[in-house]
């Protein structure tokens, strides 16, 4: 990475950071302090669980949402960068660069709030913690074995954040260089695809050969192992990185193509 | 040593907007790019600087390719009409944002015009008014440390005072650090004093490509007696007319007859900038009386 892309890349970085902190402060706000004021507005505060509202602030969940929202903000940067004389491709240089660390800040931030915060204040081991969440399938992947299971669990997140990102950016890429009015069918017909999609899904019913190759499939990318019982995590690793390697070819060739409207 | 836009062309769902347009644009000159609404001064600034692709064609600074580039774009500015900056970052951000990107900035004289100008850096950009935006803009576009500053309708909202010290700033500036400024405005007066060179863009190609001295110098009104100036005209390019009861003034673009006599009661005068590009570009196509 040059040392413009780098310096890009924190730009980015420390801009985002700015954001994602006041994200975190007004989720803090809305989920614990609200509810505190509305139980002692009704005379309930003396039952307020001030663990059960700090132990569920969702703060790994609400940083994939982060990533995507601000991953799908493509023209926005454009608009500056190019203004600024930053061609398009240092551009997305600086911007898979800053998705690299804001991932890994994201981990981090998860982490320390899974096993920091939510697990004392739950009462909870490092397994009941991950039992909790959707990564209960692959907790017990490696025993009893807490490092591996934390590294590999933070090395998931990582490359889930990353993908998460990718897609974002392939496909606002993609958004931006279509019509108001393409972008506005787009939004109409793939909600209604999706439903027609999952309609014929469930209506043939759990027998039918498509839907058990469906089945079957979706348990293959997940990294179901018939023979142990349990997930292998390093399958659904394996499957987003597949697909974030496609994102980021989406998004190469999307960006590379930019152009300002009128 | 320059910026060369060779053959560009650009249609938009099959409407034609520049049709092979050939330029040489040359270190610390100052240009005027003029031309009537729509006929295509924005599309082609926004093709040099590689906003937008050209349907065809190639533009190059010192023979690397414009397009993608940052060695070449980073010595760049369009200031355009269109407002490329967030709406929500404040003007101090902006400053330290550019500085960032193009390595460097002249901090010291931005705060200086933004004095003069009246421009508080602690607004943010959404919240300025159609000038201020163009103001702050323009403080961008004269600090920032580009070899090749494009300035796409420079003084929109301005107000008379404001121009004027706009173009005293600029004046001041190219001459303590010369560059090349070009500039495309419909305000042709104010700027005919400040232009070097000038290039018209009409019915989507470029027809009048010179200094501005040589191409005045080669506009003339003949005006007189309708039979004499129409005796003494005939055969010359007239690119307009205008009449008055019994008088009329014929515009003559390119060389006289130095054979013809004047008649002493036809009177001969240079045309200024602003009459003759209305001239070339009104009704009439331009193409056709320039030569």
């Amino acid at each position: 990475m040059s040392n413009k892309t780098w310096r890009l890349s924190r730009y980015l970085f420390k801009d985002q950071l700015f954001y994602l902190g006041w994200s975190y402060l007004t989720i803090i706000l809305v989920e614990t302090l609200l509810p505190f004021g509305a139980s002692l507005l009704s005379g309930t505060a003396s039952t307020f669980s001030w663990r059960s509202h700090l132990s569920g602030l969702g703060i790994g969940a609400i940083f994939a949402f982060f990533v995507f929202i601000f991953s799908l903000q493509t023209y926005e940067g454009f608009k500056l960068f190019i203004q600024n004389g930053i061609s398009r491709r240092t551009y997305l240089r600086a911007r898979l660069g800053n998705l690299g660390l804001m991932s890994l800040l994201g981990v981090v931030l998860a982490v320390i709030n899974d096993f920091a915060i939510s697990a004392p204040l739950l009462r909870v081991d490092v397994f009941g913690l991950l039992a909790r969440g959707p990564y209960e399938m692959y907790a017990k992947f490696f025993g009893n074995n807490v490092f591996a299971t934390v590294l590999i669990y933070m090395l998931f997140l990582w490359i889930f954040y990353l993908t998460v990102g990718l897609f974002g950016i392939a496909v606002s890429s993609l958004l931006d260089l279509t019509t108001k009015t393409v972008r506005r069918v787009i939004y109409i017909v793939v909600p209604i695809l999706g439903i027609f999609l999952l309609g014929f899904v469930a209506s043939n019913g759990n027998t039918s050969q498509a839907s058990m190759g469906f089945v079957n499939f979706a348990k293959f990318l997940l990294g179901y192992r018939e023979t142990l019982g349990l997930f292998n995590p390093f399958m659904p690793m394996l499957t987003m990185v597949v697909c974030s390697l496609i994102f980021g070819a989406i998004a190469y060739t999307f960006h590379l193509k930019l152009k300002i409207k009128n | 040593m320059s910026i060369q836009i060779h053959a560009v062309s650009q249609s938009f769902h099959g409407k034609t907007i520049l049709k092979d347009i050939n330029l040489t644009i040359e270190p610390n000159k100052i240009y005027g790019l003029l031309g009537r609404n729509g006929a295509g001064k924005s599309t082609l600034l926004n093709i040099i600087s590689n906003r937008i692709f050209p349907s065809q064609g190639t533009v190059t600074l010192d023979e690397e390719s414009m397009n993608d580039n940052d060695r070449t774009l980073g010595r760049i500015y369009l200031m355009s009409e269109v407002n490329l900056y967030s709406e929500r970052a404040k003007l101090n951000k902006l400053f330290d944002t550019t500085a960032l990107m193009y390595g460097s900035f002249n901090r010291k004289y931005a705060n200086e015009l933004a004095d003069k100008f009246g421009l508080d850096l602690t607004s943010r950009f959404g919240k300025l008014s159609t000038g201020y935006r163009s103001i702050f803009k323009l403080i961008v576009a004269l600090c920032v440390p580009a070899d090749y500053i494009f300035l796409d309708e420079p003084v929109l909202g301005l107000d008379a005072n404001h121009r004027e010290l706009f173009y005293q700033e600029l004046i001041e500036t190219y001459s303590e650090n010369p560059r090349t400024f070009v500039i495309s405005t419909h305000l042709i007066e104010e700027i005919a004093n400040l232009i070097e060179h000038v290039f018209v863009l009409d019915d989507h190609k470029i027809v009048i490509n010179g200094s501005v001295p040589d191409i005045l110098e080669r506009a003339y009104t003949i005006s007189g007696p309708d039979a004499d100036v129409k005796q003494y005209t005939a055969g010359l390019n007239i690119i307009g007319e205008d009449h008055l009861g019994g008088i009329t003034a014929h515009y003559v673009y390119g060389a006289l007859a130095d054979d013809r006599p004047i008649p002493d009661t036809v009177k001969l005068e240079h045309l200024d900038l602003q009459k003759l590009f209305i001239n070339l570009t009104t009704e009439k196509k331009a193409a056709a009386h320039v030569s």
